[in-house]
């Protein structure tokens, strides 16, 4: 993928630049991280300056390349999405927009989002700000590294079993997803569909409320989106931390092989937050072990059914086709899907298709579902917020970055099946110096609440 | 054809039917693409990003469709699910764009319910199993450039309904009473155009044959596309004298699925229905729940229109209007409102008789007069100048006498292409008919004493030359005579 306007410090354009699109231009110059996929020119994005207004203007932001832009090009890190140019901007990327951001740079992510380490982009691996012989996480992989590594104040990301969480908690930033239905999936190049929620990553929680008000809302092209208009989260009120209801899930930490320095963090936080008189209390939803299964079968049927649309014929690349090559539709479509999708796609293609035909496991699997969400909720008529490591281990390295049994997302993959509300903060360091994160998760529709808690617990973990 | 050509003592044949119905919106089921309003609009020239199937598109459900689907179900006393889904039906064809076709499977719409339709003078009842909403798919064309298909996606997305009955009818000709009776309701309620030609209506035709009084189903074949009244018949019979031809003679019907060559007069085999193709449903995970709130339903029951059938009857006891007349005014809701308009201006204390000469006016004006006029650039009546109000006025002076039924014609004709008053333009042309008897009396004397050798002849017995008496007195008439006054007056005067 080429990379468009690498600022060479020669530019005119820069004095016209505001200072953090400048920060970015320099910072990000030749992405030693791998992070970017397209870039606008300095010209473009100062041009676009000039008119800009709103809440965000003149921010510099980063939009995953799942995300539909008109200007930039659009490819889910896929070959089949090649050069492809949505003719539409997502609604996310249109109110930011109009909130006066710049829509610099398109990020790196695992092919069509599927993927939890960033390796599995057909273009480029992303690497760690921090190590680069480590895994940032993913599949917002670009977006996390470019936030962690101060190219940008925000970026956008998906999240659908913790893609932006994760990535969030070993880069060392915030990574929030909202509600389902909260924010718009319009422009969003559908994973499964059920699961996908827009999210972002910034450098703080103050700033994730602020992309909220911009970005949360009824949106009619949209008909999973909520339509009542949220709260405002920005300013929301702060709970003091004698005012806090915080819920644990120790059955699910026990039966999750946690890395020692995350449970030493973990165990010290509730210990700090009891000495300042938070409520704690223990909480034992059910069925959350059945949470890898239910995503792998309800992710994979969905992503089979969703990229369906994608033989070839009509958008992006078509594989060349040999002289012998076969020339019905359907072999046509296998050829481009086997030569143009990477392997991590193709497995869970193969896995959706299998699971579409024979029907039995995903009724299980949507069954499962039904009962995580309803075991999470009435947990959550308890407490304000659910209280877990984003990840039982810090960013792993490249060469074993997979998790095919899903043990990385023991703690994320729950408030994606059950549409709720969660975010990743920063919570400390291993030996290394590799960062790791504390996730809250909220209620359902209650976003707003949720960043002022994580506001308030970002504010104590800083404390002295 | 006969309506059986086998022995029904010995088979019986189980006919069952899914219908496809355009629904007359104006975009398509899930995104506002408009469609195309005429066949000739460009290809793929009205397309919007998700019936292109881009990335990053979402459905976006048509209420229009759905209330549409639902005065369907109304009219065909279904049960209305508060709650239904949409599903993905996955199969890869070109004119496909999202590799999936958005239908309800699981849960549709609408269930149970029933086709009300006539055959030899009985009525009888045609059960059904659902309606569903589903998108049509795109058009491939093979045949523009050779070894390449071309595809026109303007009709993907077209809002459709289907109509599933139940296997419950077992004679061609009775099938055919039923679809008939289906397409009146459906068109007359403007659910669908029923334009068999361009597909706005589609049948599918389920058959199997069993031996008389065995309760075990017979192998099913199913015929796809007929798209006529006569086809549907023609092909079940055709299905039928096989289905027996082979069971007679010991062989097995093979589960298939066949289509009907017009031409040739027979069904032939499409395809093996050995093994079914694998549609790999999936409840549609960007669309919510279909949520039908008793309001919405109850407010379409409310308005629900008149069902043809029922204002047939009404017409033809509240006006003894003859059947025919009365099936021709229920052929479209326009002209039955047209109709029911104009009777509406009449006094309400009108003795019957009067009432009925007046309707009878009415009709024959609005059927022989108003339809000429119509054409292609003017398909409704709408398009004419005239007002029911008008179409009563003039028939009103016709059944009094005071206009000659041609002169009436005349003036509707006129009143229909300016929409000038036609009280106004009878009395400044003075059109109306002579019903003086003093007048009259002196024109039959004047005709009678210019024409003596008739006037013998006439005496002598040959008194068909009444007609001619009659004839000349209309020419020479300064002002039209009424024709029933001036021949009672020549009878008398020869008598």
């Amino acid at each position: 993928m080429s990379q468009r306007g690498t600022f060479d410090g020669t530019f005119d354009a820069f004095a016209a630049l505001p200072r953090p699109a400048e920060r970015f231009f320099k910072k990000s110059q030749g992405d030693p991280l791998g992070a970017l996929l397209s870039s606008a020119t300095p010209e473009e994005v100062a041009s676009a300056a000039l008119t800009a207004e709103g809440p965000l203007a003149g921010l510099p932001i980063g939009v995953k390349d799942n995300l539909c832009t008109r200007d930039l090009p659009t490819t889910a890190a896929s070959r089949l999405l090649e050069g492809y140019r949505s003719p539409f901007d997502a609604t996310v990327v249109e109110r930011l927009r109009t909130a006066g951001a710049l829509i610099v740079t398109k990020t790196n992510l695992d092919e069509f989002a599927m993927g939890s380490t960033g390796q599995h982009s057909a273009f480029k691996p992303t690497l760690h700000p921090l190590s680069p012989a480590h895994s940032p996480g993913g599949s917002s992989s670009g977006s996390a590294a470019a936030v962690a590594a101060g190219w940008l104040p925000a970026a956008l990301g998906s999240d659908t079993g913790g893609s932006l969480r994760q990535p969030a908690s070993t880069c060392g930033v915030v990574g929030f997803k909202p509600t389902y239905g909260r924010v718009s999936r319009h422009g969003l190049i559908a994973f499964a569909s059920s699961l996908d929620h827009v999210g972002w990553l910034t450098r703080c929680v103050a700033d994730a409320a602020l992309l909220f008000d911009v970005l949360a809302g009824p949106d009619p092209r949209d008909p999973s989106a909520l339509t009542d208009r949220p709260e405002r989260a920005s300013t929301h009120p702060i709970p003091s931390i004698p005012a806090l209801r915080l819920g644990l899930l120790p059955a699910l930490m026990e039966d999750t092989p946690i890395h020692p320095a995350i449970a030493r963090a973990f165990d010290a936080l509730i210990e700090r937050l009891r000495s300042a008189s938070a409520t704690l209390l223990d909480l034992f939803p059910e069925h959350l072990e059945l949470a890898g299964p239910t995503y792998t079968a309800i992710s994979s049927a969905e992503a089979a059914s969703n990229l369906a649309r994608y033989e070839g014929l009509r958008f992006g690349r078509r594989a060349a086709l040999s002289p012998n090559a076969p020339s019905t539709l359907e072999t046509f479509a296998a050829h481009t899907r086997s030569a143009l999708l990477g392997e991590e796609v193709q497995r869970r293609l193969v896995l959706g298709h299998s699971l579409l035909s024979g029907q039995t496991t995903l009724a299980n699997a949507q069954n499962a579902r039904a009962h995580i969400q309803k075991t999470l909720d009435e947990a959550l008529t308890h407490v304000d917020a659910l209280l877990t490591p984003t990840t039982p281990d810090t960013a792993p390295a490249l060469q074993n970055a997979d998790d095919p049994e899903h043990l990385r997302d023991r703690f994320t993959l729950p408030a994606n099946l059950a549409g709720l509300p969660a975010i990743s903060l920063p919570l400390g360091c291993d030996e290394a110096g590799l960062s790791f994160g504390l996730q809250l998760i909220g209620r359902r529709g209650d976003d707003a609440r949720l960043l002022a808690i994580a506001r308030a617990l970002e504010a104590f973990l800083t404390s002295p | 054809m006969t309506p059986t050509t086998y022995d029904t003592s010995r088979w019986q044949a189980d006919i069952g039917l899914e219908i496809h119905c355009q629904l007359l919106t104006r975009t398509r089921l899930f995104s506002p693409g408009p469609l195309p309003a005429t066949t000739d609009a460009a290809p793929n020239s009205l397309l919007t990003p998700f019936d292109l199937g881009l990335p990053g598109t979402l459905p976006q459900l048509n209420a229009r469709a759905v209330d549409l689907a639902l005065v369907a179900g109304i009219a065909l006393g279904c049960d209305i699910n508060p709650i239904s889904h949409f599903d993905r039906k996955h199969y890869l064809y070109p004119d496909l764009p999202k590799g999936y076709q958005i239908t309800q499977q699981e849960r549709p719409i609408c269930q149970n319910g029933r086709i009300l339709f006539e055959h030899e003078g009985q009525p009888h009842t045609l059960p059904l199993e659902r309606i569903h909403l589903e998108e049509d798919a795109g058009r491939s064309l093979h045949d523009r450039l050779p070894h390449h298909t071309l595809v026109d996606l303007n009709r993907a997305g077209t809002p459709l309904i289907e109509i599933v009955t139940a296997p419950a009818l077992h004679c061609p000709l009775a099938t055919e009473a039923a679809l008939r009776a289906l397409h009146r309701l459906l068109v007359w309620l403007q659910i669908c155009d029923g334009n068999l030609q361009e597909g706005s209506m589609r049948f599918d035709a389920n058959i199997s044959v069993r031996p008389t009084g065995s309760t075990e189903p017979g192998v099913r074949c199913e015929l796809k596309n007929l798209n006529s009244f006569r086809f549907v018949r023609e092909a079940l019979t055709f299905e039928i004298d096989r289905h027996i031809a082979l069971l007679q003679t010991g062989q097995t019907v093979r589960s298939q699925t066949r289509a009907y060559d017009d031409r040739a007069r027979q069904t032939v085999l499409l395809r093996e229905r050995d093994a079914l193709p694998d549609y790999r449903f999936l409840r549609d995970p960007d669309l919510p729940p279909l949520l039908l709130d008793e309001a919405r339903i109850q407010r379409l029951r409310e308005h629900h229109p008149e069902h043809p059938d029922a204002l047939e009857r009404r017409l033809t006891t509240t006006f003894n209007l003859p059947a025919p007349i009365a099936r021709t005014l229920c052929e479209s809701p326009t002209r039955a409102t047209f109709f029911e308009n104009a009777t509406a201006e009449f006094p309400p204390d009108l003795p019957i008789d009067a009432r009925h000469t007046r309707a009878l006016a009415c009709a024959n004006l609005l059927i022989n007069t108003l339809l000429a006029l119509l054409d292609a650039d003017h398909p409704d009546l709408s398009a004419l100048a005239i007002t029911p109000a008008q179409l009563a006025t003039i028939a009103s002076l016709q059944a009094a006498g005071e206009l000659s039924a041609t002169v009436a014609a005349a003036l509707c004709e006129e009143v229909a292409r300016t929409g000038q008053d036609p009280l106004g333009i009878v009395e400044a042309r003075a059109l109306r008919q002579c019903r003086d008897p003093e007048l009259l009396g002196r024109l039959v004397d004047a005709v009678l004493d210019d024409h003596p050798d008739q006037l013998k002849a006439y005496r002598q017995g040959k008194t068909q030359l009444l007609g001619f008496f009659i004839g000349q007195a209309m020419r020479r008439a300064h002002v039209e005579p009424d024709p029933r006054l001036l021949t009672s007056i020549f009878r008398e005067r020869l008598s």
